[in-house]
This record gives structure tokens, C-alpha cells and sequence, in this order.
């Protein structure tokens, strides 16, 4: 037995075979002569293009233009006349096409491979990989994986066409032992969510793994080879109850989220960013209750442009339909730094330059984002949240912000959601303390526990020393979720919880009880949450037991 | 022969997603259309040879087009290259 750590893609478990998936390698090989053999090249490469064609409209649609223009790039490679002109310098020595193919994308792959710079690099394996994909067209789909039994497939890394290709009911699992979490095809593994790790360390995928019997538990993200008979006969039963859980949750899949003497409450989705949104729908979320934006700000190496947010902000919002979708603003600290911002280092980032007070110094990149956020607005159904808010004139400058940027598209003729919702992050002890005031100034309010928690207690969350002494049950928090659960209420507004907190057990029937009207949690935890809530019971929750 | 040359903007460089919208609006025409970077030129048709010229951000290209469209086709490649670049 031996077992090996990695990422997770996608969380379940699987028992079975394990079938390798390695690249393609051809042999050197006599071909029919060099007109025959370029001939079938030419017409492996129309094949390759169609193929292409077909993926860039069916990334298109999954992903937005800017995944899927990578698919045009892939093309004009495959069409490329160097290309073209080393393959037939190849074939000139009688090879076959299917190796001369490979050795001139291998030629190409080199010019790339050899530049300095690390994008360039990169770029030999789209080269290869498309010099691989007319392979696999000229020896048909004998080179490809096929799974007679369902199995687990094991690889370095797998094109994302290969996996399309696949039938989904043979696939119990995936290893990608050198993919990332993010890739294209990582992406399209949590769509068919199929439990799958990537970066597993210290594995070498080799032919000689056909057919060993592995477990994969994404949960952990672990994998186990040979496993002893009592390991099985445990993970099975696991395996078991995990899937039984999984359907029994299915019968919440559509259903309102109501406790047992009919209180309702809706659950929202956390999520970071916008492909994640496919997993929010997936799990039946009524809404996203806390979108990121600062990965856009992340993937970046300079301030994203007005256009390019809006398309992120679109995505999500036109996804997400006629269900709500709240886009948090600029969240960025000196904890979490991105160079071009060029923030001086601080003793106390948690108490410093961030977010809001960022926003306040450079207004512009603020109101460029609030206007990109306008924009989105008009394509379906968009609130916006400010965090760490601690008193009335940083809402006065949000509003004054908002104004210009609708000023600004006025001016240009776009349409956005002129009552877009603005709401805020009570986060801080002192957004609490000043709900009655802040609530007849904002749209909605949304409680972060877990910056509430450690501004409240004084208590830096990440410190090993302290972590005992980190109460989230204090009843100094709970006291001011009630009191701003309240005046929101006095002022006839919602109210939300977007942190850990929203779905700790022995708070939810608290939380239910002072009526807050959203709890917002990562996608998975959504429909066991909904089950939670239909066996609470809040006419038998006493309040004063939380907090009195 | 029409020409013009562009100082590229795009933090990147000419990266493998403009270079293939640039190269595909090339190809659109019928002129010869070259692309010259560091006293290397490449046939701005094709893309391999376009990306291996490896241009960076704040370097000047030059793109030279010849043949019987080329008035139309200079003018929607530079345009190409204001937007994506």
C-alpha cells in the first residue's frame, strides 16, 4: 500500500482500477511515400480544425471569448504554413505523417521552449498539443483512452478533448498528478463532478499503474494504491453513506429554504470567482451572497480595465439570471497584496490600508469599478456590497461614487439598473454599534462573521497562541448580529450573513430566530444546510440563551 | 506597399490570444502582410513565426503590406492592433 497528498478538483470517492492516460509517442515509422503520407496529413489537419471549431463554440458558450479564443489560437497553429513546411521537410525521409507531425511540432515546441520569457515557454505545449491532436486524427481513435470498465483515470495531465470525449458513467475518478486546480480541464472535471486530485506529490505515472486498484478520496485528497482489504471494506462504506447523503439531499434540490414551523430564509452562495458560478447553480444556491472581486484585481498585472470587469461581473450576473448576485467591491489589504498597488508594508494590516480606505485615497479605482458594476446591472440581477464600513461619511462617498458612475454611462448612452442595490459589510464592531443610523443609508446589510469576530474579541484569528482563546460563540458577537439584525429590520431592510458562522449548527436556530434573511455559504454546503433548517423548530429557541 | 508601425501596449506583449486575432484578420486579405520586430521579420499570416518573434510590451513593430487589397487590409489590421494590442 502506498499513499500519496494532493489537491482537490472535486470532492467524492472513488474505488477501482486505475487506467493510465499518457501522451501520445510516436515511433519512427515508414510512411507510403511522401505525397500519400502528406496527403493524409492535410486531411488530419481539416479533421483538426473542425475539432476546434467545435471546442472554441462550446467554450464559448461554457466559459465567455476569452477561454475560448485560445481554440482560435490552437487553429491558426494547426493551419500554420511553418508548420505545414516542417512537416513536409519531415516527410521528405519517408516517414510516416503521424511521426513527421510530431517532430515538427516538437521543432516549433523548441523555438518556444528556449525564450527567456516564462508566458513564451508555455507556449510549446500548445504547439505540441497541437501537433498531438492531427496525430490523434491520423491513427483514428485507437490512440485515445478508452475505458471498457468504469475505472480511475491516472495522468500527468489530460487535454481537455480527451475528457469530453469520454462517457462520463466509466469515469469514477481522475488524477492529474501534475495539473492544477484551475486548469481548463480541472474546470470541466467539477462541471461533470467527477471526484478528482491534482499536484499529487511524489507520484510517477507510469504504465506499469494499469490496472492496480486505487482509492481516491477527495476529501482528504489522498491517494491510496494497493490499499489492504480492510481499507476497502472502510472506504466503501464510506463511499456509501457519502452518496446515500448526497441523494437523500437531492430531494432538496428546488425546494424553498423553510424551517419546520415555516420561518423561511434563503440560502446564498460564497463565491471567489466567476466559474465558480456553475457550482452555485449546480448545488441549487437562491442566490450569490458574496462574490470576490478582488481575483480579477489578483489575475492581473496591472489595474483591470472598466471592460474587462464588466465582462466578469456579466458573466456572473446574466448566469445567475433572475436570482440575486451580490459582488463585493475592492477587498485588499496589505495581507493580501498585489504589486501594482504598491502598498507599503504595515504592522497591523488588519487594522490598516484596505479595502474601503483604499478606495477613499485612489477614487478612481473605485469608480472604475462601480461603473463597471453598473453596467452589469442591466443584465440581470446585481447588488453591490462595501466592506469594513465604519461610519456615515464612507457611505456618503460610496453614494457619491455612485452617482458619477451612473453620470458616466448616462453620458455615454449605456443602460445599467439605475436602482442597482447598494448595501454594506457590518464587519466592524463600529458598523454594528451605528446599524440604526447606517440602515436608513444603505440598501442591505451583510454581517462578516469572521472580521466581526476578531475586531469584537481583539483577537487576530491566524495566531497560533491565540486560537484557543477565539470564541465564535461569544455572546459579544451574537449580541451585535441581533442588534443589527433588528435595525435593519426597523428600517425595513435584509439582512444576510456571508461568513463561516452562516452555517454553524448551533447558531442556525439563533440566526433563524432573529429572522435574518440570508445565510451565505461555499456552494457544497447548500442543500445540507436546507435540511438542517427544515428539523428547526425556532417557536422553541430562546433568544436570551445566546446572548443574554 | 502600405506600412505602419505600432508601439504595442498590451502588458504582455504579442501573447498567443491577439497574435491570433491579429494573425486570423490578416489572412482575411490576399496581400502579403509582414510583421518586423529587433530586425526579425515574420509573415504576419503566420502565427507561429508571429509569437516567436516574441515582442514585448513598449517595443515598436513594423507591418508592411503588399498586394492588390492592401489599402483595406492595412487599414483593418492597424485597427486590430489599436484594439487588441
Amino acid at each position: 500500500m502506498k499513499s500519496y497528498k494532493g489537491g482537490r478538483v472535486f470532492e467524492g470517492y472513488a474505488l477501482g482500477k486505475l487506467i493510465v492516460y499518457a501522451a501520445l509517442k510516436v515511433e519512427k515509422e515508414a510512411g507510403l511515400g511522401p505525397e500519400k503520407e502528406f496527403e493524409r496529413f492535410v486531411k488530419a489537419r481539416q479533421e483538426t480544425v473542425a475539432a476546434l471549431d467545435k471546442l472554441y463554440m462550446a467554450t464559448l458558450a461554457k466559459m465567455g471569448e476569452k477561454e475560448a479564443q485560445l481554440f482560435v489560437t490552437h487553429k491558426l497553429m494547426a493551419e500554420d504554413l511553418d508548420f505545414e513546411d516542417t512537416v513536409r521537410m519531415e516527410l521528405e525521409n519517408n516517414v510516416s505523417a503521424e511521426y513527421a507531425v510530431q517532430a515538427a511540432g516538437e521543432q516549433l515546441a523548441e523555438i518556444f521552449a528556449s525564450m527567456d520569457d516564462a508566458y513564451m515557454k508555455e507556449r510549446a505545449n500548445d504547439v505540441r498539443e497541437v501537433a498531438m491532436r492531427i496525430v490523434s486524427f491520423l491513427k483514428k481513435a485507437d490512440t485515445s483512452l478508452s475505458l471498457k470498465e468504469p475505472s480511475i483515470i491516472i495522468c500527468d495531465d489530460l487535454p481537455s478533448s480527451e475528457l469530453m470525449k469520454l462517457d462520463k458513467n466509466m469515469i469514477l475518478g481522475i488524477v492529474f498528478a501534475k495539473g492544477g486546480s484551475n486548469s481548463h480541464v480541472s474546470i470541466l472535471t467539477r462541471m461533470l463532478e467527477i471526484p478528482a486530485l491534482c499536484s499529487v506529490e511524489g507520484i510517477e505515472v507510469t504504465p506499469e499503474l494499469n490496472g492496480e486498484f486505487a482509492i481516491l478520496d477527495a476529501m482528504k485528497s489522498e491517494l491510496i494504491i494497493a490499499p489492504d482489504g480492510k481499507m476497502v471494506t472502510a472506504y466503501s462504506k464510506k463511499k456509501k453513506e457519502y452518496e446515500d447523503n448526497k441523494l437523500k439531499l437531492q430531494a432538496f434540490k428546488g425546494k424553498e429554504t423553510v424551517t419546520k414551523d415555516g420561518k423561511k430564509t434563503m440560502i446564498y452562495s460564497n463565491i471567489a470567482s466567476s466559474f465558480e458560478v456553475e457550482n452555485a447553480l449546480r448545488n441549487d444556491s437562491e442566490g450569490i451572497g458574496l462574490f470576490r472581486s478582488e481575483f480579477i484585481y489578483l489575475d492581473s498585472s496591472d489595474y483591470p480595465s472598466e471592460d474587462e470587469q464588466f465582462e466578469h461581473y456579466k458573466r456572473v450576473v446574466e448566469a445567475m439570471g433572475e436570482k440575486q448576485t451580490i459582488i463585493r467591491t475592492l477587498d485588499i489589504g496589505a495581507d493580501k497584496k498585489i504589486d501594482y498597488f504598491d502598498l507599503p508594508d504595515e504592522e497591523n494590516p488588519a487594522l490598516g490600508f484596505r479595502s474601503i480606505r483604499i478606495c477613499r485615497e485612489r477614487p478612481q479605482i473605485f469608480l472604475t469599478q462601480l461603473t463597471a458594476l453598473y453596467r452589469a446591472s442591466h443584465y440581470g440581477n446585481l447588488a453591490v456590497m462595501i466592506p469594513m464600513i465604519i461610519s456615515h461619511s464612507e457611505i456618503k462617498f460610496v453614494h457619491e461614487m455612485a452617482a458619477m458612475a451612473r453620470e458616466n454611462l448616462k453620458a455615454r448612452g449605456l443602460p445599467f439598473n439605475e436602482k442597482m442595490k447598494i448595501g454594506i459589510m457590518v464587519e466592524t464592531p463600529a458598523a454594528a454599534i451605528m446599524s440604526d443610523v447606517f440602515a436608513r443609508e444603505v440598501d442591505f446589510f451583510s454581517i462578516g462573521t469572521n472580521d466581526l469576530s476578531q475586531y469584537t474579541l481583539a483577537i487576530d484569528r491566524v495566531n497560533p497562541n491565540l486560537g484557543s482563546s477565539f470564541n465564535s460563540h461569544h455572546r459579544a458577537i451574537l449580541r451585535l448580529i441581533k442588534l443589527s439584525t433588528e435595525n435593519a429590520h426597523k428600517a425595513g431592510i435584509p439582512i444576510g450573513i456571508c461568513g463561516e458562522l452562516a452555517r454553524d449548527e448551533e447558531l442556525l436556530p439563533f440566526f433563524l430566530k432573529i429572522g435574518v434573511d440570508e445565510l451565505s455559504v461555499s456552494p457544497a454546503y447548500t442543500l445540507s444546510l436546507r435540511e438542517q433548517i427544515s428539523k428547526i423548530d425556532t417557536t422553541n429557541v430562546d433568544v436570551n440563551k445566546f446572548v443574554g | 506597399m502600405k506600412s505602419f508601425t505600432y508601439v504595442i501596449q498590451d502588458k504582455e506583449g504579442i501573447h498567443a490570444r491577439p497574435a491570433g486575432i491579429v494573425v486570423a484578420e490578416a489572412k482575411k486579405f490576399a496581400s502579403q502582410v509582414t510583421i518586423e520586430n529587433k530586425g526579425k521579420t515574420a509573415d504576419l499570416k503566420r502565427i507561429i513565426g508571429v509569437m516567436a518573434l516574441c515582442v514585448k510590451c513598449g517595443e515598436e513593430v513594423l507591418v508592411k503590406v503588399n498586394g492588390d487589397d492592401e489599402e483595406a487590409a492595412a487599414a483593418a489590421i492597424e485597427k486590430v492592433f489599436k484594439e487588441n494590442l
